[in-house]
């Protein structure tokens, strides 16, 4: 849709709120003018000549001196250029009453009962209830012109969580096979559980993760199963400490926001690590806040340098939050030269 | 009160048998009133002899003067200071006719340049001693209105002309729904009055006084000096 301008239907309702507008003005001023009930042939005739300098000034004011000298923001030239029109058609009403109207209908006998300023009280009632309604029908414009934004920037953030969503999941299964490889290369016998992990974790990755919010004791059973697929992998030196709650209520949350800071961790700090290792993992909820804080001390491939995809995870994770939860999280990461530290206030 | 309403509005029509318009409110203020002494005299049209005289050198007005003065209880034309400013300027107009004397006030102004009457009854008095069928003033006493002729005048040398309103054809336009003039209509007697303000009726001979449609020749009586 293009903006401004008009389909040969809206334009056709656009002519119509004008006709409506003619003649209801038309059948008010009519039934003000009648001396007689019906009226009669020279009520219709007078009705239609007032009506006639009355138009004029009215539309004048709406395109001309509204439209254009009202958008200078010069008080004093719009107020002079109101009052020259309206001055003008007075005069003509004046003059169309009194002289003109006695060759242009000389069938009929008629005079003006309504002095200068009383006429231009007429113009100042249909001046001020026009604006009005131009200015109502502006806000109507307005309201929906918001309303098309809201939408095409509800569908581009849609979009842009559906690329975020798209990836993170080759990020972490990228990973998670590497793992599975190395177990399958070492004939680890605790794989075929491993594999059944990770088809659990598919399922929840490609089918329950397209909703835009999941269960919050989803999350964290997922979150649990993630970690039990990391534990297998890692070797001894690594100390993993959880402290999640098993039943948080029915509360929801954005699905795969939480997993990317563990997964984090694990690459970062467990893979890269030469000594011992942990990873501190805690997850607080109190009625609708989560308070998620994952710590983990630094390998020696973060203290050399960033990998290309180290970053991209929780990059991913901060524009989610962005969009996700404006205003209503904090995200809170301590890159010390030890530890990693993460902690995310959550508002659900 | 039907029964007083009907000759007052009808004197004019009674004397010159036309068909003219009538007003309730008087087309002349005491703003817009203006003297023309032209007119003054004794005038005659066919068997009817007419006299004009300034209000103030009447002897109309010296008559109801002297019957104040006697405690006798008559009609004064002067009710308020506004009637006091219009009538200083205006004309009593007398004739006999039927026994009776009439009596009518007449107005003048200028609209547009060309002079206008404004005629109004008075009072008629019987000329003989009063009897049963000729009661003591025809207007006097009951509720009544007076109601307004207009006409427009040309004073050309010894002749006054008197273009009266032609009724009928104002009324025929009231009919049709040509004519916007505040005015009332009684079925019943199939009277027509017009109800429109003395602004509004000059405002209407401002603009259509000049339209001959307005007059006829059946409506125009010609008075001569005399």
């Amino acid at each position: 849709m293009v903006l401004g301008q008009f389909s040969e239907k809206s334009k056709g309702f656009h002519i119509g709120q004008h006709v409506l507008f003619v003649l209801l003005s038309f059948f008010i001023l009519l039934k003000m003018f009648s001396i007689t009930s019906p009226p009669a042939r020279v009520d219709y005739v007078y009705t239609a000549l007032f009506l006639a300098t009355i138009l004029p000034v009215v539309y004048l004011h709406l395109y001309w001196v509204l439209a254009k000298l009202g958008r200078k923001k010069s008080l004093i030239v719009y107020v002079i250029a109101l009052l020259l029109v309206t001055a003008l058609f007075i005069w003509i009403n004046i003059r169309l009453f009194d002289h003109w109207s006695v060759k242009l209908f000389p069938g009929f006998f008629f005079i003006s009962y309504y002095k200068w300023w009383e006429v231009a009280l007429f113009f100042f009632v249909f001046i001020c209830a026009t604006t009005l309604l131009k200015l109502s029908k502006s806000w109507f414009v307005v309201n929906r012109l918001q309303r098309q934004l809201l939408e095409t920037d509800k569908q581009r953030v849609q979009a842009e969580l559906k690329a975020l969503k798209a990836q993170i999941n080759p990020h972490f299964f990228f990973n998670t096979l590497n793992s599975i490889y190395s177990m399958s290369l070492d004939k680890d016998e605790r794989l075929p559980g491993t594999i059944l992990q990770l088809s659990g974790l598919m399922r929840y990755f490609l089918y329950e993760s397209r909703e835009d919010l999941v269960p919050l004791s989803k999350e964290i059973h997922v979150l649990n199963d993630y970690i039990s697929l990391q534990e297998i992998r890692s070797d001894e030196k690594l100390e993993i400490t959880t402290e999640m709650e098993e039943h948080p209520g029915e509360q929801k949350i954005a699905p795969l926001l939480l997993i990317t800071f563990v997964e984090n961790a694990f690459k970062h700090g467990a893979k890269g690590s030469t000594g011992s290792a942990f990873i501190k993992i805690k997850l607080i909820t109190a009625q609708n806040t989560i308070n998620f804080r994952v710590e983990n001390n630094k390998g020696v491939v973060d203290k050399t340098g960033k990998d290309d995809q180290g970053g991209l995870g929780l990059d991913n994770v901060k524009r989610r939050l962005e969009l996700i939860y404006p205003q209503r999280h904090k995200l809170l990461i301590e890159n010390s030269d030890q530890t990693f530290l993460v902690h995310l206030q959550l508002q659900l | 009160m039907n029964k007083k309403f009907f000759p007052i509005t009808a004197v004019v029509v009674m004397i010159f048998l036309t068909s003219c318009l009538t007003s309730l409110h008087n087309l002349v203020t005491y703003t817009t009133v203006v003297s023309d002494d032209r007119i003054t005299g004794n005038w005659q049209h066919d068997d009817l002899i007419m006299k004009i005289e300034s209000v103030p050198t009447s002897s109309f007005l010296k008559k109801i003067s002297s019957a104040k003065d006697s405690g006798a209880e008559k009609k004064s034309v002067y009710d308020s200071k506004e009637d006091s400013l219009l009538y200083s300027r205006s004309y009593i107009i007398q004739f006999s006719k039927n026994n009776y004397q009439y009596y009518m006030v007449c107005c003048l102004t200028h609209i547009c340049d060309d002079l206008y009457a404004d005629i109004e009854p008075l009072t008629a008095e019987p000329l003989n001693k009063p009897t049963e069928s000729n009661t003591d003033d025809l207007f006097n006493g009951g509720s009544y209105t007076t109601t307004h002729s207009i006409a427009k005048l040309f004073v050309r040398g010894n002749e006054l002309e008197l273009h009266i309103l032609n009724g009928d054809f104002i009324k025929e336009q009231l009919k049709n729904g040509t004519a916007s003039v505040r005015y009332e209509k009684d079925d019943l007697f199939a009277t027509t009055l017009i109800t429109a303000s003395s602004e509004e009726l000059r405002q209407f001979l401002s603009k259509y006084g000049n339209d001959e449609r307005l007059y006829s020749s059946k409506n125009t009586i010609t008075l001569k000096k005399i």
